[in-house]
């Protein structure tokens, strides 16, 4: 029992140590290259940062996809381009990605927000999350693994007009100053002298 | 005429009569193969084993050898160059490096901490299971389930308790398929609904690719010379890590986190079922290791949440306490089951990407305890 406890002491001491000393390097590691500025390489790519965001899976516009990539057609005949982070990605979180997008600016449109809400795909439910939608690449978190997402390079395809002119009525609504709303915020629909609005 | 012996033929059947444990492992093996199929837990390792059980005992020529050293049958071939060597574990391992993503950890490397404190059920259950009557190499191997980490438990047992290594690899993958049942009420039981409903920022720091890439050639440098028998873990999960980060072995990455990895899961699967056969596994012992392995599960969790808790006590921008009980290193299972514990208590909670942090580190602390425990242990 001694020769157990003695074991147990020092190995748990020994794990922190090797643990806290990995976290030291870790911490220069990450530091020592965030300073670093790439120089351009042969993606034309910019910063070390931009290198990581990009992976291999950004694509020219009008350019044939790169394997790997999975395509599908958004608002107005353009093509929405998703790319497996340095295409490594299985098939699925890819399509996954596409179908997370395609949701995101669905929603954008109404003035909604995909939040942090699971997504059900056939059978498998998907927890997800994603940078700003409206600037380009996205980033989205399929259950924890992360692949990116473009728009012939630019955000999703949402009238950003539409959108801020929603926000400030939904802040009103909550007030309730020109007109109440009895319909969930999000739904953005609200009711005044004149009727029901449209839904946004 | 003297050409057929029927009682040699029906052989077999005559065992189910004079053995009828055979019998109850069958069921066993049934029972997981059910569990995997209909239940959907881990059905890629409890699929293999259940069959690897059912097989043994209707034929235990199949292992025919695998003890002795002197291998003939095709299971016991197996077993002997694949895994009694270490070598399945292994790369194993390396398949998991390739699917494994790192900059959830490197963006916040003070999860390191969360990994490390997760290991604190390894250390407990050690004392427990002498304490039991389990000498030390078998307490080693059964306390490192605690870690929750399939490669590691097999490849330490494989050389400290060999004759262990079927009820400890099948307690090993059963609570790890188990997670989303285990750790909610040791979460709920630790911290408070506020603790649990703390938000943390969504956005990750940005990580390097250069960093990313230098991460698995450090990591391995660093744990081989600080912990030399924990070299070949590390380095076969770092190296398939590399090959996942760089472009340029996209193709060797893919191989590995696909058919290779799968081919040698199903036989590893398959031969860690065909070494419970009735006689060794049908014992008091079996119930034993099942119950430690769960209070080393139990204890593992419940010290990554109190780390998590205590570490908050000097953090500027605090973290959620259930992080910590993402540092059992079930990939990724253990990360969204703190995510989801963290959605129950607030719906607009989103840790998932952080809590794959502490998830990714436990990996390692599991790899740096083992090699810890063949310095200390054999």
């Amino acid at each position: 029992m001694s020769d157990a406890l003695f074991i147990s002491g020092v190995g748990i001491g020994m794990a922190y140590a090797v643990l806290a000393i990995m976290m030291f390097m870790t911490m220069g590691l990450v530091r020592f290259y965030r300073g670093k500025k790439a120089s351009p390489d042969a993606n034309g790519g910019g910063g070390g940062e931009q290198e990581t965001m990009l992976g291999g899976g950004r694509s020219e516009s009008g350019a044939a996809p790169a394997a790997g990539t999975w395509q599908l057609a958004g608002p107005g005949g353009t093509l929405m381009t998703t790319g497996a982070e340095q295409q490594l990605r299985p098939e699925d979180a890819t399509e996954a990605v596409a179908i997370v997008l395609a949701l995101a600016a669905h929603l954008g449109e109404r003035g909604q927000e995909l939040g942090g809400r699971p997504i059900l795909i056939g059978d498998a439910e998907y927890v997800v999350a994603l940078t700003d939608p409206w600037s380009s690449p996205v980033a989205v978190m399929i259950d924890g693994e992360r692949c990116w997402g473009s728009l012939d390079g630019t955000g999703l395809p949402v009238d950003r007009t539409t959108v801020s002119t929603i926000r400030p009525q939904r802040s009103e609504a909550q007030s309730g100053r020109q007109w109440r709303s009895a319909q969930p915020i999000g739904q953005a629909g609200y009711w005044d002298r004149r009727g029901w609005s449209r839904r946004m | 005429m003297d050409i057929f012996d029927f009682s040699e033929i029906f052989s077999g059947v005559e065992r189910l009569w004079t053995d009828p444990q055979i019998i109850v492992m069958i069921i066993i093996g049934g029972g997981l193969i059910y569990l995997g199929i209909a239940k959907g837990f881990e059905p890629l390792l409890l699929v293999p084993i259940g069959m690897g059980i059912v097989l043994v005992n209707v034929h235990p020529a199949l292992m025919e050898g695998a003890y002795e050293g002197n291998p003939e049958g095709i299971l016991a071939w197996i077993y002997h160059y694949g895994i009694k060597s270490g070598v399945i574990p292994l790369l194993v391992f390396l398949g998991v490096g390739a699917m494994a993503d790192f900059s959830p950890l490197l963006s916040r490397p003070l999860y390191f901490i969360l990994g490390a404190a997760a290991q604190l059920g390894v250390f407990v259950v050690l004392l427990v299971a002498i304490a039991v009557g389990f000498d030390l190499k078998e307490a080693g191997s059964i306390a490192i389930i605690g870690g929750s980490d399939g490669p590691p438990t097999v490849y330490i047992t494989a050389v400290l308790a060999p004759h262990l290594l079927g009820p400890i690899t099948l307690a090993a993958y059963t609570y790890m398929a188990l997670v989303p049942f285990i750790q909610p009420p040791i979460i709920r039981l630790f911290t408070s609904k506020r603790e649990r409903a703390m938000e943390m920022k969504t956005e990750s720091r940005e990580v390097s690719l250069r960093a990313l890439i230098a991460f698995p050639l450090m990591a391995s440098i660093v744990v081989g010379l600080l912990v030399p028998q924990a070299a070949p873990l590390i380095g076969m999960l770092m190296f398939g890590n590399l090959l996942g980060v760089t472009d340029v072995t996209h193709r060797l990455a893919r191989s590995a986190s696909t058919v290779f990895i799968d081919v040698l899961t199903f036989l590893l699967g398959v031969t860690v079922g065909a070494l419970m056969s009735a006689e060794v596994f049908l014992r008091p012992q079996t119930l034993a290791i099942l119950g430690l392995a769960a209070l080393a599960f139990a204890i593992s969790t419940a010290g990554g949440l109190l780390m998590a808790k205590f570490m908050n006590l000097f953090l500027k921008e605090k973290i959620n306490p259930i992080l910590g009980a993402a540092g059992v290193s079930a990939v990724p299972m253990a990360a969204r089951v703190a995510q989801k514990v963290a959605q129950e208590a607030n719906p607009r909670n989103f840790i998932l990407m952080h809590a794959l942090g502490p998830n990714m580190a436990g990996v390692i602390a599991t790899s740096v305890v083992a090699g810890l425990f063949l310095e200390m242990l054999s």
